[in-house]
């Protein structure tokens, strides 16, 4: 088996059923119709060998990555730009990069899953890259420019 | 509507294009819109540059490692590292690494990496379409 690159197709029927929230709502929210929330979204590493994809529902710890600095489950995805829309497609973009700091994780990895936390760990996109590995070292994700060509998660 | 260069104009009326140039220094994705006849209305693009990490120094000049003591990571001076740096240039991602090691030793003491996604156009659509 291999990571590769997909929108989960869990999200798409998820988005319809509006079990995720990446922004606050205007009207009505889960937590509250008073004190509207947004969602957790975090991102997660996966190893080489692992098998995530298209078919990849929830965050799993099967296959993450592990070693000193990495806590499992990921980071916090800095989500401080709410989805939008420039034509006919919607986008977001974590609004910093994913970066871990001072980890070691020395089994090669070869994606990152993001993921609705607070949701019950619901799958959002996975996203793969060249093996690599880190040592004592930080790992930086440069997030793309977050509009309707670019944006990490795109609608159209 | 898209602002083109001859004003605003019905997206429904032009033909979009998506693209990727995937060149020696930058990373872009570009997007236009043309008249029928053919002519670019509208661009737009981003994308990453491709450069090269160049240290991993804090601004004390030190360098943390995988090592631990009873004081905690082990940090050791740059000056006293040998370093070595690269870029791996994929279809999927640009990741441009740092590695540092002791001068007597081949093992690398620290490895930091940045990695820019390349996400091509477009990356999803109601059709279920992945890549491009």
């Amino acid at each position: 088996m291999a990571n590769s690159q997909a929108i989960c197709t869990s999200f798409k029927v998820e988005i319809l059923l509006g079990q995720h929230q990446l922004g606050t709502a205007t009207l009505t929210s889960r937590s509250s119709l008073t004190s509207p929330t947004t969602d957790t979204v975090k991102a997660a590493l996966f190893l080489v060998s692992g098998s995530l994809g298209a078919a990849t529902t929830a965050y799993s710890a099967t296959s993450e990555v592990s070693g000193t600095n990495y806590t499992a489950g990921g980071v916090t995805v800095t989500n401080a730009t709410a989805p939008t829309s420039s034509g006919t497609t919607a986008f977001w973009t974590p609004s910093a990069s994913l970066s871990w700091t001072t980890v070691t994780l020395a089994t090669a990895f070869d994606c990152v899953l993001v993921y609705n936390s607070t949701q019950s760990n619901r799958a959002i996109g996975v996203y793969t890259f060249g093996s690599t590995t880190i040592t004592g070292g930080n790992l930086t994700i440069t997030m793309p420019t977050n509009d309707s060509s670019n944006a990490l998660l795109r609608i159209a | 509507m898209i602002q083109t260069t001859h004003g605003p104009m019905d997206e429904a009326d032009l033909v979009r294009s998506d693209g990727v140039d995937d060149g020696p220094e930058r990373f872009v994705l570009w997007t236009e819109y043309a008249l029928p006849d053919g002519e670019v209305v509208y661009r737009t693009e981003s994308g990453f540059a491709k450069t090269a990490l160049t240290s991993s120094a804090d601004a004390n000049g030190m360098i943390t490692t995988d090592e631990q003591d009873g004081r905690g990571i082990v940090m050791v001076p740059e000056s006293e590292l040998e370093k070595v740096s690269g870029a791996n240039d994929g279809p999927d991602s640009y990741e441009t690494w740092i590695e540092y090691r002791r001068p007597d030793s081949d093992k690398v003491i620290h490895r930091s990496a940045s990695i820019g996604l390349k996400l091509r156009n477009p990356l999803f659509t109601t059709q279920g379409q992945v890549g491009g």
